[in-house]
């Protein structure tokens, strides 16, 4: 059950992530709902589940926003690893310590979005950094949310 | 080595995803187009995105639908005000019209009466008071004078009674104590209209022998030194019998006291100021009859 709902919700973070595009594409840039998810994932079950968590979100994410694929599930991957051997390691049990990682997640997921970018040989359209901190706050203010919702509603 | 990889499994599964992930973008920049996975992972997404899609589309057009509203809110609320301003501004408008056709028609009198006056508004309306008086916002310092004829538009007012450096009081025609000598305009009999403290004034010593019909318009004689000849006062409203050779006529003044808003002063520096009223002549035309004190 626990599985599905993990799978749930990584495809829905994606699925929701591409119908916000859709709708404004300014707004998506406020967020990264597949990182969000991934991080939690990471944190929750360690490096393992956020591996998987994160190729599969991010490969749903680049087939779905058309992107080179794998640059997004790159990115997610080693970052969910990350944060996930970090979450073993260090207590991030308070919500704010895990508003942090992902924070630092998601300027070190964007960065490693533009250099594989770069190593394959994309050029980028526009500077990535202002979108990056924008996409920072936009994450920290969700997670803010859900993280702390989601832990009172499962304790951990 | 086997022991090794299994210590080490989670990087060892890492590296394998980074390495497929890395082969799979060099293909994908060699191929320069999508791979067939990708097609695979979209068909895999496509439900869940149409429904996301769909249940986003949805609160997107109720926040629009909001936004909209609100939007509209404002927009009448703004719209309100500007009625509101413009319809003060149409009423100041209109209200500067009104006055201006007044000011111009009495300027239009001011030019044909041939002597010096001067235009005063109404500061205060007592016309329906015990003492029918109006208060007028020139006074000494403007040249008015006790006995001046005030005079409006349509006809004459009355005439001024005390004065103060800046305000002036008037007695209108129609107060229980004024008097104003006349005569019918169309048959030249002389008469003394007296005022009774109502709208209208009553015509006295009018001999049931003369010629005098409803209708026929009362102008000023001269007569009582205040007022100038040929001024128009007020038209007969009622013919009654009276009592002996006497009729009982009542006027209705030209003008309306209730609605005056400006008058004009005639500036006449000859005029005798009656200490006491004149008694009245039973029979002959009135020489000389006045006011008495509204007070």
């Amino acid at each position: 059950m626990r599985l599905f709902l993990g799978i749930l919700a990584v495809v829905a973070s994606a699925a929701a992530q591409a119908a916000l595009s859709g709708i404004s594409p300014r707004w998506a840039t406020f967020f990264d709902l597949p990182l969000v998810v991934v991080i939690y994932y990471a944190i929750a079950k360690g490096p393992n589940g956020a591996l998987l968590a994160g190729t599969s979100a991010g490969l749903l994410q680049d087939s779905l926003e058309g992107t080179l694929l794998g640059v997004s599930a790159l990115s997610k991957s080693l970052v969910g690893y990350l944060v996930g051997m970090v979450g073993l390691r260090f207590a991030l049990a308070p919500v704010m310590s895990r508003v942090l990682v992902l924070a630092a997640a998601t300027v070190l997921s964007r960065s490693i979005e533009v250099g594989t970018l770069a190593i394959m040989g994309r050029r980028l359209a526009y500077s990535p950094y202002p979108t990056m901190i924008t996409t920072m706050l936009g994450n920290c203010l969700l997670a803010a949310m859900t993280y702390g919702a989601l832990r009172r509603e499962a304790p951990e | 080595m086997l022991h090794f990889l299994r210590d080490r499994r989670s990087a060892v599964l890492l590296m394998v995803v980074a390495a497929s992930l890395f082969v799979l973008m060099a293909v994908q920049v060699h191929q320069s187009g999508p791979v067939g996975s990708e097609g695979f992972l979209l068909r895999l997404a496509s439900p869940l995105l149409r429904g996301a899609a769909a249940v986003t589309g949805s609160l997107s057009g109720v926040w629009n639908d909001y936004v909209d509203l609100r939007g509209t809110r404002r927009r009448n609320e703004s719209l309100e005000d500007e009625v509101t301003r413009l319809r003060l501004e149409l009423q100041k408008l209109e209200e500067a019209r009104l006055q201006n056709d007044r000011l111009r028609t009495l300027l239009d009198l001011k030019d044909g009466m041939g002597v010096p006056s001067v235009a005063a508004a109404v500061i205060s309306n007592n016309s329906l008071g015990l003492t029918h008086t109006l208060l007028l916002d020139r006074g000494e310092l403007s040249g008015l004078r006790p006995n001046m004829p005030v005079v409006s538009s349509m006809g004459v007012v009355g005439r001024v009674w005390t004065v103060s450096p800046r305000v002036a009081k008037v007695q209108l025609i129609t107060d229980a104590q004024a008097g104003t000598a006349v005569l019918v305009q169309r048959t030249r009999v002389q008469a003394i209209l007296v005022g009774t403290g109502s709208d209208t004034c009553s015509l006295q010593y009018v001999s049931t022998l003369e010629e005098i019909a409803e209708g026929d318009l009362l102008v000023t004689s001269g007569q009582d030194g205040i007022y100038p000849k040929g001024l128009p006062v007020g038209v007969v409203s009622r013919l009654g019998q009276g009592r002996g050779i006497l009729r009982s006529i009542a006027v209705t003044p030209r003008a309306d006291f209730r609605k005056l808003e400006e008058v004009l002063v005639m500036l006449r520096g000859d005029i005798p100021l009656p200490e006491a009223p004149a008694p009245p002549a039973a029979s002959a035309a009135p020489q000389g009859a006045s006011a008495g004190d509204p007070r």
